[in-house]
């Protein structure tokens, strides 16, 4: 496991080679994990060994017994495991000093703040724990991605177009003033830390006094108190009433709200672009394109090639920012990167430390997982 | 995905959007859309104007209006009065769809439109219009000798455009399209506000009769099913609505319907032995996107 290559003083060889050892602390029985042991078995190479999150959250030094010097570590997200989202809730309701809460029921979106404590100060941890080591996303710029309120601030710092952030909301309240002051009739309001589109609702009203809310969100109430349900299927709230409620619950676990960025359209919907940035390259890219103003995939979205529904000034300006936008973020070496490209204007809505989930979508013939495994150093090296 | 299926169609032709500062081409199979974003800096009525002024209008035989903006509060009357006052220049003038936007754009029940009257007035040469949303839409009563197609699609057909409808006369239609829509979003008439437009409006030229996205469906298809006159037509659509057993009985037992070529009940809520009996009855039927619902939780396809 530690043999040492001819070319070890190369940067490519201290960041570890596709044949190092590999280790990925991530969830047993995930899509992620399977996509990536078929790209290393694809490649010849021997599996990856996984230290499950809920392992490392009970004993971290379980880590440490993986660690060799020239390992490579990626960090995937703690996912659907339930006993791990209720250590990190946990976690992060001791940090913020708020009570314990029951463990959430399946689909609830709440609490979103409190569960980023715990998951920021688990990557601090391994932040630490990780120093030495070859980590193919640095866990504080993991954090910062996961923070869509800072990595948008991030990204528009470091001089990228991003949709105008608008401010952090309470309530519904405080988004009818932040409407007036502004002069808008419609925005994104985002739970600052809900990944993809949970917590995601799109607003807008008319000059005639309507309101509507779209989401994947659902409003269950009759429990004891209002909840807020994940659903992969996106709905429409007219009511104000409802409205108030959904806004409400999605502030109170802090959010934000920005400008409603347009589209371009593809048919009766419209599309924007998930960009995969490997080593800071564009690589793998698919529009998405939908009939709602979320085009997230796993909502009823449907894949489309870019290169068919853009032309070649448009292609350069998505590689150009994507390229930038990963520029950003330099200790990273996969993000996936939502934009809008319209016009002369490329937005970057959102970057996901997380965002190589993209099974079947081919990059000069290999997969996200298949190409990442190669990246930073040459294939030409068999697995010893 | 292909691009086939990204392909918009309008009038016989390709749309495609037009790009401010270019020069539209005259090519026959082709028919721009104008729009602009919600937060553009200029009006439809400015870019109508650099949109004929930058080709040969002499020469347009069709146009598409899409997002003019914002088109919740503001209403078409400003660009349509821009078109009107040039159309002595435009002597090809035949088609215009105005409200070409998506659900991301504006919402279909909260587009804002306006008077048709001066249009149908100032282009007697004019043979399709199509609108999308009915909120604000006044058709006047109008006699006008040339229109071959009209669509009217809405979340809800407000009952005072069926009473204009069925006051007018469009001798030479041969398709015609209403979207009845639901009460919840402007339908606020019943199946005789329906029959009256209709029966008015047939011609014995009309071949396409689309009375979609309907909340009444059953009620539409049970009264069609009656009609003798139906024998005429090639299509009958009454897509997008909430038709269940109860309609698709009526056009089963109906002697007239048995040669349309197509009867697209897509958007349906059918039991599986009437949809068998239907293909068998009727080989031109469409039953696509089956819907799931009890009777009284039946929803049409475009209504919020």
């Amino acid at each position: 496991m530690t043999a040492t290559s001819p070319s070890a003083s190369s940067p490519a060889a201290r960041r570890g080679g596709p044949a190092s050892p590999f280790v990925v602390l991530g969830v047993a029985a995930s899509k992620r994990l399977r996509g990536l042991q078929a790209a290393r078995a694809a490649l010849g190479l021997p599996p990856a060994r996984l230290v499950p999150w809920r392992d490392w959250l009970a004993d971290p030094a379980c880590l440490d017994a993986a660690l060799a010097p020239d390992v490579r570590v990626k960090i995937e997200p703690p996912g659907d495991d339930v006993e791990v989202h209720a250590r990190l809730l946990h976690a992060g309701a001791h940090l913020l000093d708020r009570p314990a809460r029951a463990p959430l029921q399946h689909g609830e979106l709440c609490a979103t703040d409190v569960w980023f404590a715990g998951f920021e100060q688990a990557l601090a941890r391994l932040a630490a724990q990780l120093a030495p080591f070859d980590v193919v996303n640095d866990p504080a710029e993991i954090a910062l991605m996961t923070d869509k309120w800072r990595c948008q601030q991030h990204l528009a710092a470091h001089g990228l177009p991003t949709p105008t952030l608008l401010g952090r909301i309470g309530g519904f309240d405080e988004l009818e003033a932040l409407l007036r002051r502004h002069r808008l009739e419609r925005v994104f309001v985002k739970a600052r830390h809900g990944s993809s589109a949970a917590g995601v609702v799109a607003f807008r009203r008319n000059a005639r006094g309507d309101l509507q809310a779209t989401t994947s969100a659902h409003l269950v109430e009759g429990l004891d108190t209002p909840r807020l349900f994940n659903d992969k299927r996106i709905r429409s709230y007219t009511a104000p009433r409802e409205i108030a409620r959904v806004i409400d619950l999605v502030a109170a676990q802090d959010a934000y709200v920005e400008a409603w960025v347009p589209k371009p359209r593809c048919g009766a919907g419209h599309f924007d672009l998930r960009v995969l940035a490997l080593d800071g390259e564009p690589a793998h890219r698919v529009a998405r394109v939908g009939l709602r103003p979320m085009t997230n995939l796993h909502l009823d979205s449907r894949r489309a090639d870019p290169a068919a529904l853009l032309r070649a000034e448009e292609l350069a300006l998505m590689e150009d920012a994507a390229r930038r936008a990963a520029a950003a973020f330099p200790r990273s070496r996969v993000i996936g990167f939502d934009l809008v490209v319209k016009g002369r204007r490329a937005h970057v809505l959102e970057a996901n430390a997380f965002g190589d989930l993209l099974p079947g979508l081919l990059w000069q013939g290999r997969d996200a997982y298949v190409a990442q495994a190669g990246v930073a150093a040459p294939l030409a090296e068999p697995a010893p | 995905m292909t691009i086939s299926e990204q392909t918009e169609r309008f009038f016989g032709k390709t749309i495609e959007d037009f790009e401010p500062g270019t020069t539209p081409s005259n090519a026959p199979g082709t028919v721009y859309r104008l729009s602009l974003d919600y937060d553009a800096d200029t009006s439809m009525a400015a870019l109508l104007a650099d949109f004929l002024d930058s080709g040969d209008a002499s020469l347009l035989e069709a146009l598409v209006i899409g997002s003019w903006g914002e088109a919740a509060s503001d209403g078409p009357e400003e660009f349509l009065a821009e078109l009107a006052t040039r159309a002595p220049r435009l002597p090809a003038f035949k088609a215009l769809f105005v409200g070409d936007m998506t659900y991301e754009e504006c919402e279909i029940s909260w587009i804002t439109q306006g008077d048709y009257g001066p249009l149908l007035a100032a282009f007697p040469q004019l043979q399709a219009l199509r609108i999308r949303g009915a909120t604000s839409l006044v058709l006047p009563a109008a006699t006008h000798a040339g229109l071959r197609e009209l669509t009217i699609e809405c979340g809800g057909l407000p009952r005072s455009v069926c009473e204009a409808l069925a006051q007018s006369s469009f001798p030479a239609l041969e398709t015609l399209e209403l979207w009845l829509g639901a009460d919840d979003y402007g339908f606020d008439g019943d199946i005789d506000d329906v029959r009256l437009a209709v029966d008015k409006l047939r011609t014995p030229g009309l071949r396409t009769l689309g009375l979609r996205d309907a909340q009444i469906a059953d009620e539409v298809a049970q009264w069609l099913a009656t009609q003798a006159w139906t024998a005429q037509l090639h299509t009958l659509d009454l897509s997008l609505g909430t038709i269940g057993d109860a309609g698709a009985q009526a056009l089963l037992a109906s002697p007239h319907l048995r040669g349309l070529a197509r009867l697209d009940l897509s958007h349906h809520y059918i039991s599986k032995p009437l949809q068998a009996q239907l293909r068998a009855a009727i080989p031109g039927v469409v039953l696509d996107d089956e819907q799931d619902g009890d009777e009284d939780d039946r929803y049409v396809a475009v209504g919020e």
